[in-house]
């Protein structure tokens, strides 16, 4: 057990360096002198110095590297230049709106995903079977542009239940937070929900199909027994696979979902730094995803390795 | 006389207009072993699947099958799930593939267990143990701990018969128990099965391609092609004096070291051509496309004529003796 | 095969001297050298033309990487493998080619060796092209076919229309159509039906006739292999233990394991 996270813990570490190496490169190649993208074509030579000194960008490349990554480990985000504000503070009111819309997603996304996926796989010779692996497949192709907008048009606008965009802290009224977190996590949980159900859908019917299954039906073992003590078990190491990679995936679709539905979320900042061309403020926005998408994979290793027992063996 | 055990009659096993298994007719009695030989494709694992009412999607049988008395064509599922184990219970054929990869060996014997509810005199653990003593496992309390992955490939089979007779059922089809595992373990694995099912007082019905198996362990046979049981008869009289011409070509391409010892260089006999796909069987007799004494009579189906003990499908039995 | 090396030196087509094959197993700490498991140990074969070589042993005696070895798919840890007096390891360009074309393999699934999207008279000439084989290669494949008892038509079927014993004979004339001097086969019939074995062992019984080539017959069946080949080398725990004529091996056994093989060897 010690070996195996003691292994994936490297893993994660390369990963974790590689990736920031990639990103402070890919900052200064395609982004050019941080200072001049600050302060724009115009700038004066003077002004531009003046803001490298005040940056730290006059110093070397390799420094400059080692500081930021010092800084990113002990939680100092540095100060959004436009604002003169703290990055921590404006973290601090971001990301619980984005994970809220994560984790409300994600809900929604294996409500629908797990009993659909089960049920077609059991239904997979019938007509059910197939009518709900179409509708995933509509679920699979709907952008969420479309299907966010339909839900707001129709449960916001036409039956005026809920809320069609904005936020409300969880500290201020939470039961607003929840109306307010309602549509944008459908409207990310159906496609997410429906790729899932496609996946379960085939992982169950995949080992179903196994003759170890027939074995256990043979010594007395029911076909809804089957399912759920074998089938399902069986199939969670796949589905475990593509949960970690939707999980990934969820971080470009919460980009879409905050802008559709105006959530002060991650995403939000993260754009809004884009357009003020606060590059470096966006160096460690994208860092801190990128950490968050390593830290999921990490989680979806460990889960594997307590799933499958076999792991433990040597 | 002993008594029937399971009585197959007319029985046809079908997925539309297409059948693996066609009209055929046949008993076990209690304490019997009967070996029931075909090729690929003859219907014979389509036979030993629909008795455990395990058939795949699509498929169904037809006719009547009584085990000890009770019809299991029309039987429900709940009612199938009651027998199985109980009364009824399989071998199967890959033990690498006919075992959960995601559990230990343990778990799954215990489960074979557990759900006939076995009235024991001991306790749980030593019943498994000396079940697995009976198995000739080395190391038993060990090998429980292993996954399917880590025991060798007659280890496996073996916990699958163990599997199989662990609620002492009166009958056991054993789907080609061997063919994953080399000569050598092959006859260890056998040993293993037979001494089990005699230990128990069972009756077993061994499905394999290989003719020197039945011959050594079965004392009646049954040779299927393209879903019908062209001969069936008493092992000795069978082998020794074959009267279909598809049981005296199966048994004149056998290739066995005594012919070798004995008449060196001399050439097999082989049958032509390849039996029929489900799909294309002929009407009339099946064979009739590989057979050398062929006529215009085989474009019927011919009738299984009793020959003393043994019946045989054939419009050409040259001599009635045993 | 001969004890006499130096009477059928000229006629030695491939020699096998002392191989061994280690191959690394999975570590078991995260700090410790791979450990070696040995998978065959100093096993010396000497094959010349006309020779027919069963190869007979349990599973996991090593039979199968001693025949990977003879036909240069693994390197061996140790020992030498020569090809008409060159060692493989240092073979020129043009020796190796010599090497590809005299050395042919028939692995035991037909199926699983051909390429289910190419008609099989594809399949047939691509070793010709590859190989560089000289000649008229639609006569070189209709010759083969007939020696091994399919119908021309055939080239221009794909796999899955075949049978599995039709295919096996395929996937043999896909190894002769280069006409090689060694024809090493991997349990060819343990796939097939009886009724099909029989004619697969036919085939190979008549290819012994062949007094240019040398044919390898590896199986776990001992009947099949004494019943089609001339000599028997027997594999056990990685290593060779016994060797000799058919009858010498089955009247004769020197060793347990070959007993056991015969002994297991249930007849009708």
């Amino acid at each position: 057990m010690s070996i195996f996270l003691f292994r994936r813990f490297l893993a994660f570490l390369v990963a974790f360096f590689l990736t920031s190496i990639l990103i402070f490169v890919l900052v200064r190649v395609i982004g050019g002198n941080p200072a001049t993208t600050l302060l724009g074509e115009y700038s004066t030579p003077e002004a531009v110095r003046e803001i490298e000194i005040q940056l730290g960008l006059d110093r070397p490349i390799v420094i400059q590297y080692f500081e930021w990554i010092i800084n990113l480990c002990s939680g100092d985000l540095g100060t959004s230049f436009r604002s003169g504000l703290e990055v921590n503070y404006l973290l601090a009111s971001a990301i619980p709106v984005s994970i809220s819309l994560s984790i409300g997603a994600l809900i929604v996304a294996v409500l629908i995903g797990f009993p659909l996926g089960i049920i077609s796989a059991v239904k997979s010779y019938r007509g059910s079977g197939t009518a709900l692996d179409f509708f995933s497949q509509i679920g699979v192709a709907m952008p969420i542009f479309w299907s966010g907008a339909l839900l707001s048009m129709f449960f916001g606008v036409r039956l005026g239940l809920l809320p069609t965009g904005g936020w409300v802290g969880w500290s201020e009224n939470y039961a607003q937070s929840l109306r307010h977190l309602v549509l944008p996590s459908i409207a990310l949980g159906i496609g997410i929900g429906s790729v899932i159900t496609r996946f379960v859908r085939t992982a169950v019917v995949e080992v179903m199909r196994q003759d170890y299954v027939r074995t256990g039906r043979a010594f007395g073992m029911s076909e809804y027994r089957a399912l759920f003590s074998i089938g399902l078990r069986n199939a969670s190491l796949p589905i475990v696979t593509v949960l970690g990679n939707i999980v990934s995936h969820l971080v470009g679709g919460t980009v879409i979902t905050e802008t559709l539905f105006s959530m002060p979320g991650l995403s939000r900042m993260i754009l809004d730094n884009v357009i003020s061309r606060d590059i470096l403020v966006v160096q460690n926005l994208v860092m801190i995803i990128v950490v968050y998408i390593l830290i999921v994979n990490f989680i979806v290793d460990i889960s594997y390795f307590s799933l499958d027992k076999r792991l433990r063996v040597k | 006389m002993s008594k029937d055990l399971l009585t197959v009659k007319n029985y046809s096993v079908s997925s539309g207009s297409i059948s693996a298994v066609r009209q055929v007719d046949f008993k076990v009695s209690e304490n019997e072993k009967l070996g029931i030989v075909g090729e690929s494709g003859a219907g014979k694992s389509m036979l030993g699947l629909s008795l455990m009412g395990l058939l795949p999607f699509g498929w169904e049988s037809t006719g009547s099958a009584e085990l000890a008395g009770r019809e299991l064509v029309s039987m429900s599922e709940k009612d199938l799930v009651g027998i199985r184990g109980r009364d009824i219970s399989m071998v199967f054929q890959d033990s690498l593939s006919a075992l959960n990869p995601m559990k230990k060996i343990g778990k799954q014997l215990e489960f074979a267990f557990k759900h006939a509810e076995v009235s024991r005199s001991e306790s749980f653990d030593e019943y498994i143990l000396t079940l697995m003593h009976s198995l000739k496992i080395d190391d038993p309390e060990l090998s429980l701990q292993k996954y399917p992955h880590q025991l060798s490939g007659g280890q496996r089979q073996r916990i699958l018969i163990g599997m199989a007779v662990a609620c002492n059922p009166r009958l056991i089809v054993a789907d080609e128990p061997t063919t994953s595992v080399d000569s050598v373990i092959q006859r260890d694995v056998l040993d293993v099965l037979i001494s089990n099912v005699s230990r128990l007082g069972a009756s077993l019905v061994l499905i394999t391609h290989d003719l020197a198996v039945v011959s050594n362990y079965c004392e009646k046979i049954i040779v299927m092609y393209a879903g019908k049981i062209v001969e069936s008869g008493p092992v000795v009289s069978v082998m020794g004096n074959p009267k279909h011409p598809y049981t005296k070509a199966l048994i004149g391409s056998h290739i066995s070291l005594k012919h070798i010892k004995s008449g060196m260089s001399k050439r097999l006999p082989v049958i032509p051509g390849m039996m029929p796909a489900i799909q294309a069987i002929p009407t009339g007799c099946a064979f009739k496309t590989r057979c050398g004494s062929a006529t215009a009579a085989c474009e019927v189906q011919p009738p299984n004529f009793l020959v003393g003990e043994r019946t045989v499908s054939c419009w050409h039995i040259e001599d009635q003796s045993e | 095969m001969s004890k006499q090396d130096s009477a059928t030196e000229s006629k030695a087509i491939l020699i096998v001297e002392n191989a061994s094959y280690e191959y690394r197993a999975v570590r078991k700490k995260l700090i410790s050298r791979a450990v070696r498991q040995s998978a065959l140990g100093n096993a010396s074969m000497t094959i010349s033309s006309g020779d027919a070589i069963g190869i007979v042993g349990s599973s996991g005696a090593g039979k199968t990487t001693f025949a990977r070895i003879l036909s240069g798919q693994l390197v061996p840890s140790s020992g030498v493998v020569s090809y008409l007096g060159t060692d493989l390891q240092q073979m020129s360009n043009e020796n190796e080619l010599g090497f590809r074309r005299g050395v042919q393999y028939v692995f035991q699934n037909p199926r699983a060796s051909f390429d289910p999207r190419l008609k099989l008279g594809d399949s047939l000439l691509e070793p010709l092209k590859s190989l560089k084989i000289l000649g008229n290669h639609q006569n070189i494949i209709d010759q083969t076919l007939i020696k091994v008892g399919l119908d021309i038509s055939m080239i221009d079927r794909f796999s899955h229309e075949l049978s599995g014993g039709q295919l096996q004979r395929m996937a043999i004339a896909r190894a002769l159509v280069v006409k090689p001097k060694v024809l090493i086969a991997d349990e060819p019939s343990s796939s097939l039906d009886v009724s099909v074995r029989a004619q697969i062992l036919n085939l190979f019984k008549d290819l012994t006739d062949d007094e240019d080539m040398a044919l390898i017959l590896i199986a776990h069946d001992l009947a099949a292999v004494a019943y089609t080949t001339k000599q028997i080398v027997v594999f056990s725990a990685g290593g060779i233990v016994e060797q000799g004529s058919v009858s010498e091996v089955l009247v004769a056994p020197k060793h347990k394991a070959t007993a056991d093989l015969i002994d297991a060897s249930i007849g009708i």
